[in-house]
């Protein structure tokens, strides 16, 4: 959502949220991270955690934490249409060290690229739970805002841990954006299917925040990768190739129908339009 | 290189207070998004 909504819209929902629990001033990036840690806190207890934040991500590497903080992931959700409340298989993760370091080091990289976006990244993800699966490479979730799930390979190349951070950072920004504005109109609709759309990245059928999530991920990882000159897909395994992202977000266009505008509110709509 | 973040609060308008409380209220009620990336 970096892309789509800018730095200053997306720190200005982050102080929205904040504002409606708190007031008070933030000198710093870590004042602000904490402030909306706070936030997440209240609205999510069963995620806290007597852990030192700091303005990288923090790995939580204790198992009992570990376990807190994947609870977030096992809510069972009507709107899951592939398992996800049973993704992570195991909290057992070997090397989770090593690969936080290799997310670290994305991290400077978006930051010698683009400084806005890594502040983001840095204030929104305040945890990294690697955990492992057999179905998904990681993910986020609106019941644990903040919390970046992570299952990484050796395959992993520098530029898809820097994709992989944009594209869940867009989540995260939209479940934000959601929490001020609001995006849909009636969620007992999203369940049925006669109201899916084609999403962007997994090409197929499915409800439509999941579609809206792909399509806003889709765009702003092709953005990332416009403004940082990736003339060459070999770099690439986690995402589609350009030319299959390109296709898939107009596929996810085109598939949206007026029963599915009607089911989004006017903030989506118009994310949609000028997206 | 590091970004100055220097902000504070604001006050929201009622009518926005309104909004934001009944959002939460309402997602705290409806079913959560669990988004991932999957593995192909």
């Amino acid at each position: 959502m970096y892309y789509t909504l800018g730095f200053k819209k997306n720190i200005e929902n982050c102080i929205k949220l904040i504002s409606s629990k708190e007031s008070g001033k933030y000198a710093s990036l870590i004042d602000l991270k904490l402030a909306l840690g706070r936030y997440m806190d209240e609205i999510q207890p069963y995620t806290k955690l007597s852990v030192d934040i700091k303005e990288l991500p923090v790995l939580i590497d204790n198992p009992e934490h570990k376990a807190i903080l994947a609870q977030g992931f096992s809510i069972r959700s009507q709107l899951n249409d592939l398992s996800q409340a049973s993704m992570i298989e195991s909290l057992v993760f070997d090397d989770q060290e090593k690969y936080a370091q290799r997310l670290y080091s994305a991290i400077n990289t978006i930051e010698s690229q683009n400084v806005e976006l890594a502040t983001l990244v840095k204030i929104v993800f305040r945890y990294l739970l690697f955990g492992k699966s057999s179905k998904a490479h990681g993910g986020s979730t609106s019941n644990a805002l903040g919390v970046l799930w992570l299952n990484p390979t050796d395959k992993w190349t520098p530029q898809d841990y820097c994709e992989f951070l944009v594209h869940e950072l867009t989540h995260q920004l939209l479940f934000i954006d959601e929490r001020v504005y609001g995006h849909y109109s009636c969620y007992p609709e999203l369940l049925k299917k006669e109201n899916y759309a084609f999403s962007t990245i997994l090409k197929r059928s499915r409800p439509l925040d999941k579609v809206i999530h792909s399509y806003f991920v889709g765009k702003n990882i092709l953005h990332y990768r416009t403004e940082n000159g990736l003339s060459t897909d070999c770099k690439v395994t986690l995402h589609p190739l350009t030319a299959d992202l390109v296709q898939g977000i107009q596929d996810t266009k085109n598939s949206l129908k007026p029963c599915h505008m009607n089911l989004m509110t006017d903030r989506v709509n118009l994310e949609l339009a000028y997206a | 290189m590091q970004l100055e973040v220097n902000f504070e609060t604001v006050e929201l308008s009622a009518a926005e207070t309104q909004r934001i409380q009944l959002i939460e209220t309402e997602l705290s009620q409806t079913e959560c998004h669990l988004v991932m990336l999957v593995l192909e």
